[in-house]
């Protein structure tokens, strides 16, 4: 376990009939932000409350930080859970002074440390505010900085962007940024693929309780064909002989420019896109668009887990 | 342990900084403060009575005046004995009674009043002490206003006498006026029918607009009895100072109890008051066992609806959640528990009105009964078994709104022991009490009202043992419910669900 903070070995969830993780591998190692992808439902929850021992896997093993339950490491480990909450009759201060004391650090320390780090996160003046008293999303940065006021080695933010406004969300960024840098590992779910694009080094994609991805976002974005979107007024069979193409998908009428159609070009493998560019002008395919952006994390989830639970999540 | 005393920490200073648990804490004080005070002050400050007495007889005014006198010097005496409690020098045991019994009251008249006693009790008192104030009396004769004619008849009496008796017209009294209390009309033959036990409800007559206060009539009714009785004697030929030399004589029978160590085996006064002090207990343990599950349930209930047990879980184990509970609001009920006993015991010497005499030694007899430290054993597992049920029940609610559909039922079962205290104190080792001591959800309050009455000890080991594995049980399934159902929300689980959970057959 030298440099890896957490290792599952095909850990099972059943609830009842129902399996909720299936057999899930996986290794996280020291120093990266790791984002943990996944449409609802499809385990991320559940595999959390296992690593954190809240649940006990089926079958399985988990080792956190070398430690057989994260019981045995919590001053070392820090969570905030998808469903958020916080006592609302104390304040802000003495909340996080509590959840770190509840993490090994003395009262004293836990008191100066929550006061310190609600200033560094712009929540100076409401140290003594009582949460009830606190925004939704002022009370869920509390809620992060419970999570961190420990300096844990490994820390897991479960959906820690969900109900806060773009400038926090930059807040959390620099906050989950400043941890990696410090050292710590963070594991982080969200449904928002630009944050995971910005701050991920590796990838855990689950879908329906198996892991189908595991990887870096480069990876990611490599599981799904490169494509060129064209526009033309002309037709494209010239295209179709091409090494390089390996399906050619019109999309109908372009609504943006009448009298032209849209076209999809898949490209076999990692291959350029300078070869149609090049059939385009030789073959005196006039060109309206031509459109050969590289594939988003969006576009490699949307790929990977597929368009049935993609309408399910936006359902 | 660390993590169990942190979260008992955080419960009891939340706990403490609301306003319930000040509120809780200050009530019973402030209402015994306001009682005693208030009780002193009305005892001295309530207003005389006025009351009529319109006797065609002639038999019976003398008399009656005598028995409200009587009555008078009575309290006079009372108010005495609190006077001598509170001024007399340390070590100082006057020689008089000032019990206020029926002897002591006589020897008092016999012996001069208030102004000798007084004489006597003036060289033993502190020398700041305040002069004594002599309560004033409470019912006072007064003659018919003057517009009603005495010799009318008694209706006609009564008609003009009814303003006066309802408050609408007032009579003239020291240059005032106030209302008049009570009517007293006596028909001419009312002696005669009264002695040959023939009297109607019309021959003597009370009018009042006020049915509680009964010491007038009462007093009122001595002294017809009184007078009755004497010219009974007469017209029997009895001797009237030999019968009443003979009716002052009282039987004394000593009440001894073998529970007692040899030597102190009498029963006092301040024993028998004693006897009745656990119904007092029960009923304290009731209120701070249900105040204190309050707590319980609303701070679980808050840990569930808010999300707050997920972060909780990945800190500490179910257990620590529990016992820190466990531990931090005992320690509030204790603390309030402890404050309205010290207060309650503090109240109560410092109490001066009626009965103040034989309280001292009672609550000394309470200390040495042992039934504190009974009290502290049922609080702490009635306490533990009441807060297994409600922990349970918090853990299974999605919110406020539905504990309080459940607490219903629990409030149901919890109202046996008030309903039934009265009946155990009186036949502590009954049918009943016996079958209660039996019910674990009511070993605690049964055993306390027991206490004082010496229940068998295997009674008493068994019942303890019983509340220990009550406690045991259902704080281990509260654990198990605790465990899965803190993360739980939606539908609440079936019965059998949760008895799946607390036998560990579970896939959570």
């Amino acid at each position: 376990m030298n440099g890896q903070v957490l290792e599952l070995e095909n850990v099972t969830k059943r609830f009842g009939n129902f399996t909720a993780v299936h057999g899930v591998s996986l290794t996280i190692p020291r120093g990266s932000i790791y984002g943990f992808l996944g449409p609802n439902g499809a385990g991320k929850t559940t595999t959390i409350r296992m690593i954190f021992d809240i649940i006990k896997p089926t079958s399985g093993r988990i080792t956190i930080l070398g430690a057989s339950s994260a019981l045995n490491v919590r001053p070392r480990i820090g969570y905030l859970p998808e469903e958020k909450g916080l006592y609302k009759a104390m304040t802000a201060a003495a909340t996080v002074a509590y959840f770190a004391s509840l993490k090994g650090l003395s009262r004293k320390a836990a008191k100066q440390r929550a006061h310190e780090l609600l200033e560094r996160y712009g929540l100076g003046e409401f140290v003594d505010a009582k949460i009830q008293a606190l925004s939704k999303g002022m009370s869920q940065k509390v809620q992060v900085i419970c999570a961190v006021a420990h300096e844990p080695e490994f820390v897991v933010l479960d959906e820690p962007f969900s109900g806060l406004d773009p400038v926090n969300q930059q807040v959390l960024e620099k906050l989950i940024r400043d941890l990696a840098q410090r050292g710590s590992t963070v594991l982080f779910s969200t449904h928002v693929m630009q944050h995971a694009e910005r701050l991920c080094d590796h990838l855990l994609l689950i879908v329906k309780g198996r892991k189908i991805f595991d990887g870096t976002v480069a990876g990611a974005k490599g599981t799904i064909p490169r494509r060129v979107l064209i526009s033309t007024e002309s037709s494209i069979g010239p295209l179709a002989g091409l090494d390089s193409v390996a399906e050619i998908k019109p999309l109908g009428e372009s609504p943006t420019k009448p009298g032209t159609k849209d076209w999809e070009i898949r490209l076999r493998g990692q291959t350029s896109a300078q070869a149609i560019l090049e059939r385009c002008f030789q073959s005196g395919i006039v060109l309206r668009r031509f459109d050969h952006s590289e594939p988003s994390l969006h576009d490699a989830f949307v790929a990977l887990v597929g368009a049935e639970s993609l309408a399910k999540e936006q359902a | 342990m660390r993590y169990t005393l942190l979260i008992a920490l955080r419960e009891f200073e939340e706990n403490a900084k609301t306003k319930g648990f000040w509120i809780g804490l200050f009530t019973l004080p402030l209402i015994m403060a306001i009682g005693i005070s208030v009780s002193g002050l009305l005892a001295r400050a309530e207003p005389s009575r006025y009351f009529v007495v319109v006797d065609k007889s002639g038999a019976f005014a003398a008399p009656i005046e005598h028995s409200i006198a009587w009555a008078h010097q009575r309290s006079v005496l009372q108010a005495l004995g609190g006077y001598a409690r509170e001024n007399l020098r340390a070590g100082q045991r006057p020689e008089i009674d000032l019990s206020a019994n029926q002897t002591a009251v006589e020897t008092f008249i016999a012996a001069g009043g208030k102004d000798a006693y007084l004489a006597r009790l003036r060289p033993m008192l502190r020398e700041n002490a305040p002069k004594f104030k002599e309560p004033s009396r409470a019912f006072v004769r007064v003659d018919l206003p003057k517009e009603i004619d005495a010799d009318g008849s008694t209706e006609a009496i009564l008609a003009e006498l009814k303003p006066y008796l309802i408050g609408d017209r007032r009579i003239a009294v020291d240059g005032g006026d106030a209302r008049l209390f009570a009517a007293l009309l006596i028909e001419p033959g009312a002696a005669d029918e009264a002695m040959r036990g023939a009297a109607g409800e019309a021959a003597i007559q009370y009018w009042s607009t006020n049915l509680t206060v009964d010491n007038l009539p009462d007093a009122i009714h001595g002294g017809l009895n009184y007078e009755i009785r004497r010219r009974l004697y007469v017209a029997r030929g009895v001797d009237v100072a030999t019968v009443r030399e003979i009716e002052a004589t009282r039987v004394r029978v000593g009440a001894f109890d073998p529970g007692k160590a040899e030597g102190t085996e009498t029963v006092s006064t301040a024993d028998r008051i004693a006897r009745y002090v656990p119904v007092g207990f029960v009923y304290l343990l009731w209120i701070s066992i249900f105040t204190v599950m309050q707590m319980l349930l609303h701070n679980t209930i808050e840990e569930k609806s808010n999300r707050i047990a997920e972060v909780l879980l990945s800190s500490v184990t179910p257990n620590e959640i529990m016992m820190g509970k466990l531990l931090g609001v005992a320690a509030i009920g204790l603390t309030m528990v402890g404050t309205w006993l010290v207060t309650a015991f503090t109240g109560l010497q410092l109490y001066q009105g009626a009965g103040a005499e034989v309280i001292g030694p009672a609550l000394d007899a309470v200390a040495a009964s042992g039934l504190i430290p009974m009290f502290l054993l049922c609080f702490l597992l009635g306490y533990l078994i009441y807060a297994g049920l409600f922990l349970s029940a918090g853990a299974l609610c999605n919110d406020l709104k539905e504990a309080q559909n459940l607490q219903g039922p629990i409030m149901l079962i919890m109202m046996v022991p008030l309903f039934t205290m009265v009946f155990i104190n009186r036949d502590p080792h009954g049918t009943l009490a016996t079958i209660l001591t039996w019910i674990p959800l009511y070993t605690p309050f049964t055993m306390m009202n027991r206490a004082a009455a010496d229940p068998p000890l295997v009674e008493l080991i068994g019942a303890t043992l019983l509340m220990i594995a009550t406690a045991l049980l259902l704080l281990w399934s509260a654990g198990r419910i605790l465990r899965i159902a803190m993360l739980r929300t939606g539908n609440r689980p079936k019965f059998a669900e949760v008895v799946q959970w607390i036998r560990g057959r579970t896939d959570a």
